[in-house]
């Protein structure tokens, strides 16, 4: 009956090749803290050794070896300890769990977690986002879609010559805008229908609904930025479960779960459920548009999962940042659908949420408010204690990077 | 045929959807309310058949109908067909894998196809789905609802001459309907909620393709595919168990 491949040969240090050349993988590393223990899996279900069944197949995709650049970020780095380095498509993946601060195997999930919990992931899918083209004067142009209104009109943020292989805060700014203008993306059509910022043109696009999607898959590319070596592909971007095209970056702690983890959370007594939410830009390489960030984000809380989260006992655990959003701007709003301008803080604490699967973030960037506030809310340490523990273990950061898994304590009466 | 009473899918996506049995069963689910998007290469065929099967039923709402225009084979196309059915009438809960390939015309032994044949029919006929099933599947699981049609044959379990590049995607297609089947029956999802996969052999109906494999056959004799489109959606309706493979349906 079971023909799977042991498990063992998942574990421990492995050489493994993707798209983007061949790297050594492996845990625990030298400088780990006394504190950090490795704990080897204890998972033996089917479920959980068949891995990848829905992984995207990133050895397909077309990125080319590359020297690793590491990324200063736009962000101070940290001063004192070793810095997170970038991981890429195809990285083993190592989950660090406060408040335990035990390193696992991603397909460890669900051992660390208790029936009762509810885990919640984000199903959007990701669009390619970043179209590259031209004013009808012939001058350079990129558009980022940062997200799409009720009226159908897309909101963006504009760039002028260049792609992601330039830093984003050095990108130029793009050609002078004014309603009306046409922009062409190859066969792509855009017609700016307002310029709310010289930076943030609003665009409707040229084409009937059935040839528009068609068309931005076509010429779109997924956003990006410079800490990668090699172009993304849109295989590279989707979650294992992506479903309404909302996304502008990928809902990135999503990009780490596999169906089979997924399964195994519902072995073991924990349910999941789903909501969609624009996961938005995380850059625009403007200081006062960043400070803005998040912009607002559509969202969509199933009824379904709002009766869950309700009537959860135990912890109610957000794959994602987009998922805290959605959830706890339901929690003040009573609104199951619409855009969210929520910003957490170490001052607008979480309400719902008791529990975070994240990526690791460097100082600075714009998902870090969002986790001081879930720190706070359940009475955990702050982030920065918690940064430089995954950087001495040489944990990886960014959207293919490891993952941190934050568990407080049910909020009563939720 | 009530479009008033739920249907039994919300929104599917039905490939080779331009003519034939694929155009069959993308209008017998409009009729009955379902969102459909219509997938096939031809840009024009793919927005006449919108057009015909919107034409022809003036109570479906035009928002219900969409097309795509692309090919299945291609994997730059796979995420374009997810996200426009998504997001032109998903939630997905029905997928129909109809569009298929003979190879090159006429039929001939397998000594006679150049190894490039072989891998073409392949990348329509199996590869093509297994990548459109492997982006629509997970959102199913998640939702807890999903059904994944794939359109078999008889070359399929019998070897015909000439036939062989065209028998063996079909065969693989059937063996991919029971592998998946069987990776989410062990899979921990709720069985009665897993995306359930089934084959259909539809029989011989008379349709292009047909024409393309058999040009002097007597057509009297060939079933005219809405009444295969029928019967197979009867089928679907009786929910059968997954991994299941119907054939002479009637
Ligand atoms: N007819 C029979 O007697 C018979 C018997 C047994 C099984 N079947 C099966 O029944 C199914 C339907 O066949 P049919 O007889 O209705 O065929 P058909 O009339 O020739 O229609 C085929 C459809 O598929 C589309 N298509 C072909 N290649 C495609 C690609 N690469 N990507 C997207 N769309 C593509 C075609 O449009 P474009 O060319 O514009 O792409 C067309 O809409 C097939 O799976 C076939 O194997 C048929």
């Amino acid at each position: 009956m079971n023909r799977l491949p042991p498990r063992r040969a998942l574990l421990g240090h492995r050489r493994f090749t993707t798209g983007f050349g061949a790297f050594d993988e492996g845990w625990p590393r030298a400088g780990v803290p006394r504190r950090a223990r490795t704990v080897a899996s204890s998972t033996t279900s089917a479920a959980s050794q068949s891995r990848g069944a829905f992984a995207g197949d990133v050895a397909e995709t077309g990125v080319h070896q590359g020297e690793l650049r590491v990324s200063a970020g736009s962000g101070t780095a940290p001063s004192t300890v070793r810095r997170l380095q970038p991981a890429l498509p195809g990285h083993v993946r190592r989950l660090l769990a406060f408040p335990t601060s035990t390193v696992h195997p991603y397909a460890d999930l669900p051992a660390l977690l208790e029936p009762g919990d509810l885990v919640v992931v984000n199903d959007a899918a990701t669009l390619p986002a970043s179209l590259t083209g031209q004013t009808a004067a012939g001058e350079a142009i990129e558009v980022r879609l940062a997200g799409r209104r009720a009226d159908g009109d897309w909101e963006t943020v504009a760039f002028g010559a260049g792609d992601w292989r330039t830093d984003t805060d050095l990108r130029p700014n793009p050609p002078s805008l004014r309603t009306g203008d046409a922009l062409r993306f190859g066969p792509l059509v855009a017609t700016v229908v307002a310029v709310p910022h010289a930076r943030r043109p609003t665009l409707r696009f040229v084409a009937t609904d059935d040839d528009f999607w068609r068309l931005l898959y076509a010429v779109g590319r997924p956003v990006q930025y410079r800490h990668l070596p090699a172009a993304l592909d849109v295989w590279d971007v989707q979650t294992p479960f992506s479903g309404p095209p909302w996304a502008v970056e990928p809902p990135s702690a999503g990009l780490a779960l596999t169906l089979d983890v997924l399964a195994g959370l519902r072995a073991r007594g924990v349910d999941v459920a789903t909501i969609t939410e624009a996961a938005g830009l995380s850059a625009t390489g403007d200081a006062a548009l960043d400070a803005a960030l998040p912009f607002a984000e559509r969202y969509a809380v199933p009824a379904a999962t709002w009766a869950k989260v309700q009537a959860c006992r135990g912890r109610v655990i957000a794959v994602g940042t987009s998922v805290v959003r959605a959830l706890e701007t339901v929690a003040r709003t009573g609104e199951l659908a619409g855009w969210t301008t929520l910003k957490l803080s170490a001052a607008n604490l979480v309400r719902v949420v008791s529990g975070l699967v994240s990526g690791v973030h460097a100082p600075g960037t714009s998902h870090l408010g969002l986790i001081e506030a879930m720190l706070a809310g359940n009475g955990l340490p702050e982030w920065s204690e918690m940064g430089e523990e995954a950087a001495a273990l040489g944990l990886r950061d960014h959207e293919f990077g490891d993952g941190v898994l934050i568990l407080g304590t049910p909020h009563p009466g939720q | 045929m009530n479009p008033s009473s739920s249907p039994q899918f919300t929104a599917a996506i039905v490939t080779g959807a331009s003519r034939g049995l694929g155009f069959s069963i993308a209008e017998g689910l409009a009729r009955v309310g379902t969102r459909v998007l219509l997938v096939a290469r031809s840009s024009d065929d793919v927005t006449a058949a919108v057009a015909r099967i919107l034409a022809a039923h003036p109570g479906i709402l035009a928002d219900h109908v969409h097309g795509f225009a692309g090919d299945i084979a291609d994997k730059h196309q796979t995420h374009a067909i997810a996200a426009a059915a998504e997001a032109l009438g998903g939630p997905v809960d029905l997928l129909v894998h109809n569009a298929s390939t003979l190879g090159p015309l006429p039929l001939r032994p397998l000594w006679d196809l150049a190894c490039e044949d072989l891998a073409a029919v392949l990348e329509v006929n199996l590869i093509g789905p297994f990548r459109l099933t492997k982006v629509v599947a997970g959102a199913m699981a998640l939702r807890g609802r999903g059904t994944v049609l794939h359109i078999s044959s008889d070359a399929a379990t019998s070897a015909y001459p000439g036939w062989g590049a065209y028998g063996v995607s079909k065969a693989a297609q059937d063996h991919l309907v029971r592998s998946f089947a069987a990776d989410f029956a062990a899979s921990g999802f709720p069985p009665d909620r897993v995306p359930r996969f089934y084959a259909v052999d539809p029989g011989e109906m008379d349709t292009k393709m047909h024409a393309d494999a058999v040009p002097d056959a007597d057509r009297a004799t060939l079933t005219h595919p809405d009444a295969v489109a029928e019967r197979i959606l009867r089928w679907l309706a009786t929910n059968p168990s997954t991994g299941a493979r119907a054939t002479e349906l009637s």
